[in-house]
């Protein structure tokens, strides 16, 4: 098999980031490589490339065909998220043989420790500024914690991670400041929601989708991690948010960062005038004060309408978690409302934490012990109920009020499903009353 | 410009609707490592294109509205839809992961917006790749987006993983 894993130093570059493409075209065009872009594509060496066991599994017959060997660990994260545990002898086998071929490439995958997407906001090498690219459409995620994340299919990924780098176009950015002070119920999907509602599910297409936090305080960063999982959502690249005092406080407070380390990364954040290209398009600015808990109608996210429109409406299931959700901040809220009370008896109430991380702090701060007393099934970190993958799948007929990121027809279970996305407090608001509910009476 | 690969690619017409996100073209629950069952999961979450599909010989061109392939990464996705005999496809629009993915493994997505509404499913098209316009049958030419450099070169090498080879991008390839 093959020759030493390619040199990890990004090389010099000559690359610039025309005016419009954003921080996403600063930090791409600052790891492109001089002299090898073809057409409006650059040769782009990632800081960090991330593959999940259903994806990577794919990988497998292309690299051992033509003997490629994979990055060291220092620049490829392995996962195993989605079958964790596997819930057929299939995926078992699809599980057996993601960690064979990464064993007998010197990876030690992270097997049954959480959402990918989260592991990668828990990492060290995630700082404001780290360019990351992962199989998977929510690796935009990172930019909670302002990182470029973008995802990309299996042959993408076979390049980034054995050739170190991908071809890349740099995005128009399209920019938006966030105003106004937070409510108490909100959480990161209600910004997302409305931004939906406003402006449709391919606004940002193909463009990095930027944000400037002028609230008050700032919003926390595991809701702006919320904020830029669902980029993809309205078709973007990239989910970044500038980062600023929150994100530092959240580097050094929530997850130990060397507080030097972490000034050094949000100092070098091109977001100071010379070294931001600026965005092809500002929207107008999203008022926090304003929003009213929203969620999407069944069958794809054209569709967004207030909570109080859906009301009354039955449901099933209630699920909180995902890659979109599930994070202690999502938890704090369902927990505050659930507190000393009963889930409806007639659905099913599931609780995945993101991460086991997550899922230790919640137990040490005895919000799980709030939710399974109150009804609540708690589910290990993992993919699980979001695509179908295992518990939670829904029957023909049945409704599920869910905080994942995606309600196509058919995503959890059967066809003739429905499926209703909303934020953490709405969730709790309908296990609770077991039908849809505008979770503000409960804040009030 | 290979036989294989050629610069106008003929087809049958095959119309999907608005929104047919990539949840669509391929449920999750038709994730496996078993080509025939991937194959058979192609364009499962849309029943009566599949049918269509089914009952037709190909190869088609896919002929989409808004959005096409929004969504997840699965690459299965693509190797179900390719191996049914779809051989490119236009939209009025297209998701970036599902474009990247088409593309990679030699099988061109460019927007051609409008062109749906020309077109029914079973109609002879030709996809000129370079000038991105799709011909119909009538001899009306709908124009669309040409593709970047970038993506004709990948296609002209066969797919990103030949393109990277023959690029010097793939160390230790044999």
């Amino acid at each position: 098999m093959a020759a030493a894993a390619p040199d990890p130093a990004p090389g010099p570059s000559s690359v610039s980031s025309p005016p419009g493409t954003g921080w996403a075209g600063a930090l791409l065009a600052a790891r492109a490589e001089a002299g090898a872009s073809v057409g409006s594509y650059h040769f782009v060496r990632p800081d960090l490339v991330m593959g999940h066991d259903a994806t990577t599994a794919l990988a497998i017959p292309m690299a051992e065909r033509r003997g490629l060997r994979l990055l060291p660990p220092e620049r490829l994260m392995l996962v195993g998220d989605h079958f964790s545990p596997p819930s057929t002898a299939e995926r078992a086998e699809i599980a057996r043989r993601f960690r064979e071929f990464a064993a007998a490439q010197g990876h030690l995958p992270r097997l049954d420790e959480g959402i990918c997407h989260q592991l990668l906001a828990e990492d060290p090498r995630v700082l404001p500024g780290a360019v990351v690219v992962g199989a998977d459409s929510h690796t935009v995620t990172v930019g909670g914690v302002g990182a470029f994340g973008t995802g990309v299919g299996t042959t993408d990924f076979v390049v980034a991670a054995t050739a170190g780098g991908l071809w890349l176009r740099l995005p128009d950015a399209v920019r938006v400041r966030l105003v106004g002070s937070w409510p108490a119920w909100a959480c990161g999907k209600e910004l997302v929601l409305a931004l939906l509602a406003a402006h449709g599910p391919e606004h940002a297409r193909y463009r990095g989708l930027e944000f400037v936090d002028d609230t008050p305080g700032g919003i926390a960063t595991d809701h702006r991690l919320a904020l830029a999982n669902m980029a993809v959502e309205q078709g973007a690249k990239c989910g970044i948010v500038r980062p600023d005092a929150e994100t530092l406080r959240h580097l050094v407070e929530d997850r130990g960062v060397d507080r030097a380390v972490a000034e050094a990364a949000v100092a070098r954040f091109p977001s100071h005038p010379a070294a931001d290209p600026g965005p092809a398009e500002r929207l107008p600015d999203l008022d926090c004060s304003a929003l009213v808990p929203r969620l999407a109608l069944p069958g794809g996210l054209r569709r967004i309408v207030p909570v109080a429109d859906a009301a009354g409406e039955e449901v099933d299931q209630v699920y909180l978690g995902s890659c979109s959700s599930g994070r202690l901040a999502d938890l704090r809220l369902a927990a505050s409302a659930l507190r000393g009370r009963k889930v409806s008896k007639r659905l099913r109430f599931l609780v995945t934490p993101s991460s086991r991380a997550v899922y230790g702090a919640a137990l040490a701060e005895g919000l799980l012990g709030v939710l399974h007393e109150a009804g609540a099934v708690i589910l290990n970190p993992s993919c699980g109920p979001c695509g179908g993958i295992d518990k939670g799948l829904l029957a023909p007929g049945e409704a599920c009020l869910s905080t994942s990121n995606r309600n196509v027809q058919g995503r959890m279970g059967s066809p003739e499903a429905r499926i209703f996305l909303a934020g953490a407090a709405t969730a709790a608001a309908t296990a609770l009353a077991g039908r849809i509910a505008d979770p503000r009476e409960l804040w009030a | 410009m290979s036989a294989e690969r050629p610069d106008r690619i003929s087809g049958i017409a095959l119309v999907l609707p608005d929104d047919a996100a990539a949840d669509l073209l391929h449920p999750p629950r038709h994730f496996s490592l078993d080509a025939g069952a991937v194959s058979r999961g192609a364009l499962a979450g849309l029943p009566e294109v599949a049918r269509a599909l089914a009952e037709g010989a190909g190869p088609w061109i896919v002929v989409a509205g808004r959005d096409l392939g929004a969504g997840s990464s699965r690459e299965t996705t693509l190797y179900a839809l390719r191996d049914r005999g779809i051989v490119a496809a236009v939209a009025d629009s297209a998701g970036r992961i599902f474009t990247r993915n088409a593309w990679n493994l030699g099988l061109p997505v460019v927007e051609v917006p409008g062109a749906r509404l020309g077109v029914r499913t079973g109609d002879p098209v030709v996809l000129d790749l370079p000038r991105g316009a799709l011909l119909l049958p009538s001899g009306e030419e709908v124009p669309g987006t040409p593709p970047d450099p970038y993506w004709l070169a990948v296609y002209r090498h066969g797919g990103l993983l030949d393109f990277a080879e023959a690029m010097g991008r793939l160390p230790g390839a044999r």
